[in-house]
């Protein structure tokens, strides 16, 4: 439901155009401007609760200007594809956006999960282990995971694919204050190709409010004539683009134009030299009520009055403790907005221009709490010495600054190290890698000429290190280490290690507000009662009684603290209210923040939407397939396929049947009676050529190479050091000095890492080559009793007398339509069987010829169910925990020569009568079923396994159940044990057998 | 079918004849692609048929769609084409006069092809 529009002034910011435009929140229609955000077009319609917290509920308003804000988060759209937790000091307005506050149930004014926080201290720091457990954790589980996490999950996504870009540059730049624009044009002066990167819409950063002139010329004048020569320098100018991570020499950058998912883009960036000027988050004070709506950082104010022109309240007093409160207090009465007091936790006296223009200047005070009832109606102060009584003085807003935290989530990444500065009370980024250099405000320089001093250096030495090529020398790193020695209580003397204070002209030319001055101050004092509502961490409800608590059960390391209350949890990611937390703790446990310290920051610097995260990857770019040159084949002729790895292969066919099992019966059963082909394209193959490849394959495989005569092949088998079964496959001697080799498909690239190893050391002076050639072959198996007579009618008549000829394991060249292929006579079926290598081109019209002569194919099912018939053995037998002597494999290993594996298969261990050997098995009642994994036990002793089944099938040749198993040496053949599958198949008798149940002298296959 | 010849050289640092180097692409260390025609080689290098292996793409927009998975500027530099993972899918990447081409592993090339076509129409 809507209400009427009511229709407010034209506002004048830097950031609007008069054009209107409407959305609403929470049912609500407003108007707005174009440029403005949610969160300065709702505090221009006089709305002041935006959210509610998390944990205790308490109703919210917006905070901050920026994209570090905890409590104005949105909701946007209203259908099963929203995009919650959008800030609303990010979101700018578009036309007929629907806005919703989150966390609340019925209303945000109204909410009945608040009054589980109505008595406070419910969901107080480690609540988790100390409530909810009577008469159990179950009881409350539904309402505490109703009750958590930030907004609504999205039950679709519409958003776009998101693209992203890989570049590189000389010299990246983050940030577009002032900082960082100095730092861009002095690079790109030294002839750097330079990218510049700000996470906001406009260039400028407090130069958008603050009262200053650079180089001869008002800010906003200087901006844009700076902004001009670096776009005649060539530099690239990424707005709406926030530097979010980095890792593997790339730095990531996330651009979310209007701060709503949907044109996001995300960047790669590789730069030579990488500027950090990131400017800096103002911080919070604490004191009671501190959350009321109506509390807002001093700099949010004169953000929205700048770039939106919103006055965030008619009168106003302002709590710092820094001298810039009073440049801020002078703005604000200009604007017309009636400053009450500032109030100065320091004893400095107070500027006369301040006290001349009529303000009241309370220092050596502090704002003990916000009184009023859903938003701030008055401040009460005291006086820091106690001299005086505490006071009210009544105002609609009460607007914080408690310093400046510097941005340096970068530079404590790729192993950058931070340290404290007293003078600014807060972190900085200490030695860097030589990559990457702080800038302004991120590097703990705060008055403006000293920003341009630091930022001219920063960009000049950046470039030149370059753009000269190579990596910066020892002397740049010592300039990046030494530019953090300051004094402690004079942050604006920064001096680089060089000794050149940048650009002096531009320094002498540059006056803004001034040094700060800043004396550390946290919070006010009050009773232990009342600290439960003096805020810290606000989007996670952490007060200082959560912290008093933390420190009181021994949680005194920050990590600990930090993560037994939640602190810096939020999407802000600490940079609200992780020094203030740290500082805090240490204050309860008599230690400074210095020996705190804050918690590790972590990657992203900014939230980044989970479309951007996925980029590219979704659906089939996510997980990508490996098609064979048949695959297209397969799929339109009812083939149903199935993944192995990254490859999709038939795994029947619907024509024979709608179900597997039914289907490969079927199939199976054509194989054996007449014939069928197979797609066997997913083997890996490699090839072993040059004078020692005969050599080295005798040393990469358990059995014998180099006996083989070219136009043989043998089946070899891998073992890994450790004396286990690796892989088999086929060895094809192709010409004295090459062999092509077959790995199975799922270790076709271990395999080929496995030679390329050995190649590398023990033979690297070896005079051979392998060259992986799996996709370079396609394979046809052609099985069954007509396999002869099909191949040969498919190839060309010259070629028939020498197939013809084949015997077992032989293979010849030949030729289908004029064009050469490979026919090897071997099988997996064990049927009379060949293989046709070809090229892929020919594979289609050999498969369809083949087709024609009427064969037909059969997936892997049957195929399953041939070689389980032969005993023959796949993954679930070479399972990495099996040696030769447990597959039965003895006969084929080389007596004398070396090989992998050899020396650790003397192990005692592997002769043990508890190894396991391969066996058959048939169930003693021939109709029952047993299932592969199923456990075996003896008759006498069901609960001690013997071994376990790892193949099992119904044969159509035999007509009942047959598997492979895997069973204690002590089991003779002929014993009869149980199989033992609770879950699925229940107790089954079975009888062990040999592992070949079908054709156990292989005269069918030898034909 | 064009024919397609890997090189690999036995021992480390071998050059190529200077006839031969003139037309291969170099894809590794000690290792050659070589197209079309099957290369006369001193006994110091094998020579493998992989006709079957490589297929080219050809790329509309090659620029802004290859940026899309790699740096091209900065994979290429100092060298005219290099074997690297475009889209997830092993490839080699080569400079042109004009552009680029790609050479993928013949069975990624569905693979790729959707990636390119998903990268295109951003």
């Amino acid at each position: 439901m809507t209400t009427a529009v009511r229709e407010p002034l034209t506002r004048r910011g830097s950031r609007l155009t008069d054009q209107r435009l409407t959305f609403t929140f929470d049912g609500r229609q407003f108007v707005a401007q174009q440029g403005d955000t949610a969160a300065s077009a709702l505090l221009a319609n006089g709305v002041q609760l935006m959210g509610r917290s998390v944990k205790a509920r308490r109703l919210r308003g917006v905070l901050t200007a920026g994209p570090e804000e905890p409590n104005a988060l949105l909701t946007v759209g209203a259908g099963p594809d929203v995009i919650p937790n959008v800030p609303a000091t990010q979101l700018v307005l578009r036309e007929g956006l629907v806005l919703r506050s989150q966390n609340r149930w019925p209303s945000l004014r109204y909410d009945v999960a608040s009054l589980l926080q109505a008595g406070g201290g419910l969901f107080s720091a480690g609540f988790y282990y100390k409530t909810f457990i009577w008469p159990s954790w179950h009881a409350y589980e539904g309402l505490i995971r109703s009750l958590a996490g930030l907004g609504e999950a999205p039950k679709a996504c519409s958003l776009p694919l998101v693209p992203v870009e890989h570049f590189s540059c000389d010299v990246l730049v983050a940030g577009g204050g002032p900082a960082g624009l100095i730092a861009a044009r002095s690079a790109a002066r030294t002839g750097a190709r330079v990218v510049i990167c700000e996470r906001e819409p406009a260039f400028g950063g407090e130069l958008e409010f603050e009262t200053a002139v650079i180089e001869g010329q008002p800010s906003a004048q200087w901006i844009r004539s700076v902004v001009a020569e670096l776009t005649a320098l060539g530099v690239r100018q990424l707005l709406d683009t926030a530097v979010v991570g980095s890792g593997g020499g790339q730095i990531i950058a996330h651009a979310e134009p209007g701060g709503l998912a949907g044109r996001n883009a995300l960047y790669r960036i590789r730069p030579r030299k990488f500027v950090m000027a990131m400017g800096s988050t103002e911080r919070p004070l604490v004191f009671v009520d501190n959350d009321r709506p109506g509390v807002m950082l001093l700099g949010a104010a004169e953000r929205y009055l700048a770039r939106y022109g919103v006055k965030v309240g008619q009168s106003v007093v302002i709590f710092a403790n820094h001298q810039r409160a009073y440049a801020a207090a002078l703005r604000l009465k200009a604007a017309g907005i009636d400053v009450r007091a500032v109030v100065d936790t320091r004893a400095y006296p107070a500027p006369d221009e301040v006290i001349q223009a009529g303000v009241t200047c309370l220092t050596h005070h502090a704002v003990i709490a916000a009184t009023g009832g859903t938003t701030v109606t008055g401040a009460e102060i005291a006086d820091r010495s106690g001299r005086t009584s505490p006071r009210v003085i009544p105002c609609d807003a009460i607007l914080m600054s408690g310093g400046w935290t510097p941005a340096m989530h970068a530079a404590t990444q790729d192993g950058g190290v931070r340290e404290f500065v007293p003078g600014i009370a807060a972190f900085v980024g200490a030695e860097q890698p030589d990559w990457r250099i702080s800038a302004g405000a991120g590097n703990g320089v705060f008055e403006l000429a000293a920003i341009v001093a630091d930022a001219t250096n920063a960009g000049r030495v950046a470039g030149e290190r370059a753009t000269a090529g190579g990596l910066a020398s020892a002397a740049h790193r010592a300039t990046a280490g030494a530019r953090h020695s300051r004094t402690a209580d004079n942050m604006g003397a920064e001096r680089t290690a060089d000794g050149v204070p940048g650009d002096s002209a531009a320094t002498r030319n540059a006056v803004g507000d001034p040094a700060p001055g800043l004396m550390p101050f946290w919070r006010a004092e009050c009773s232990r009662s009342q600290e439960k509502r003096q805020f810290v961490d606000f989007q996670n409800d952490v007060s200082v009684a959560d912290l008093r608590t933390t420190v009181e059960e021994g949680f005194t390391d920050i990590e600990h603290a930090k993560r037994y209350t939640a602190l810096g949890f939020g999407t802000d990611q600490a940079r609200l209210s992780g020094a203030l937390g740290a500082a805090i703790i240490g204050e309860l446990r008599g230690k400074t923040l210095s020996e705190v310290g804050t918690s590790r920051l972590r990657q992203p610097y900014h939230p980044v939407t989970m479309r951007s995260l996925a980029a590219l990857k979704h659906g089939p770019t996510l997980r990508i397939e490996r098609h064979t040159p048949l695959h297209d084949w397969h799929v339109n002729n009812g083939g149903v396929m199935e993944s192995m790895g990254l490859w999709q292969r038939p795994r029947y066919y619907r024509e024979n049947g709608n179900s597997p099992s039914a289907a490969s019966i079927v199939e199976a059963k054509r194989v054996r009676t007449t014939g069928g082909i197979a797609d066997a394209s997913t083997l890996g193959k490699i090839e072993i050529s040059g004078p020692d490849a005969a050599a080295f394959l005798d040393y990469v495989y358990m059995t014998r190479a180099s006996t083989l005569k070219v136009g043989r092949s043998r089946y070899g088998v891998n073992l890994r050091e450790d004396g286990m079964v690796l892989d088999d496959g086929l060895i094809l001697r192709i010409a004295p000095d090459r062999f092509r080799v077959t790995t199975s498909t799922g270790h076709a690239g271990h395999m080929l890492s496995q030679f390329e190893f050995y190649r590398a050391t023990e033979w690297s002076h070896a005079a051979l080559a392998l060259t992986d050639v799996t996709d370079a072959w396609a394979v046809i198996a052609v099985a069954g009793p007509a396999s002869r007579r099909r191949v040969l009618e498919t190839v060309d008549s010259e070629s028939r007398v020498t197939i013809n000829a084949l015997k077992h394991m032989d293979f010849c060249t030949a030729l289908f339509a004029g064009a050469e292929l490979q026919v090897l006579r071997a099988t997996f079926s064990g049927e009379l069987g060949f293989e046709i290598h070809c090229n892929p081109e020919l594979a289609v019209p050999v498969w369809q010829a083949l087709i024609a002569s009427g064969m037909q194919p059969y997936g892997l099912e049957a195929l399953d169910i041939l070689r389980i018939e032969k005993g023959y053995l796949t993954h679930s037998e070479l399972n990495g925990q099996t040696t030769p002597f447990d597959l039965g494999m003895q006969g084929l290993m080389k007596r004398d020569d070396d090989f992998v594996g050899r020396p650790l298969l003397q192990r005692p261990a592997f002769h043990e009568q508890s190894r396991p050997r391969l066996v058959g098995l048939r169930a003693v009642n021939p109709g029952a079923q047993f299932l592969g994994g199923a456990q075996i036990t003896t008759r006498t002793d069901l609960n001690h396994a013997c071994g376990f089944i790892t193949s099992s099938t119904f044969s159509p040749a035999l007509n009942e159940w047959i598997g492979l198993a895997l069973v204690a040496r002590s089991v003779a053949e002929g014993e009869e044990l149980v199989a033992r599958d609770p879950v699925r198949a229940g107790d089954t008798a079975v009888r062990v057998t040999s592992p070949v149940h079908y054709d156990s002298t292989g005269e069918l296959m030898r034909q | 079918m064009n024919a397609l010849y890997e090189v690999v050289a036995f021992r480390p640092f071998t050059q190529l004849p200077a006839d031969v180097r003139s037309t291969a692409l170099q894809i590794a260390a000690d290792r050659w692609l070589i197209l079309n025609q099957k290369p006369a080689l001193p006994a110091d290098f094998a020579v493998t048929d992989v006709s079957g292996k490589w297929r080219e793409i050809r790329l509309p927009s090659a620029a802004r769609v290859l940026a899309n998975t790699v740096d091209v500027e900065a994979l290429l530099a100092g060298r005219e084409c290099a074997r690297t993972a475009l889209f997830d899918c092993p490839a080699i990447l080569v400079r042109r006069d004009v552009g680029y081409a790609v050479w993928v592993e013949r069975s990624y090339e569905h693979a790729i092809n959707v990636a390119i076509q998903q990268a295109a129409a951003l």
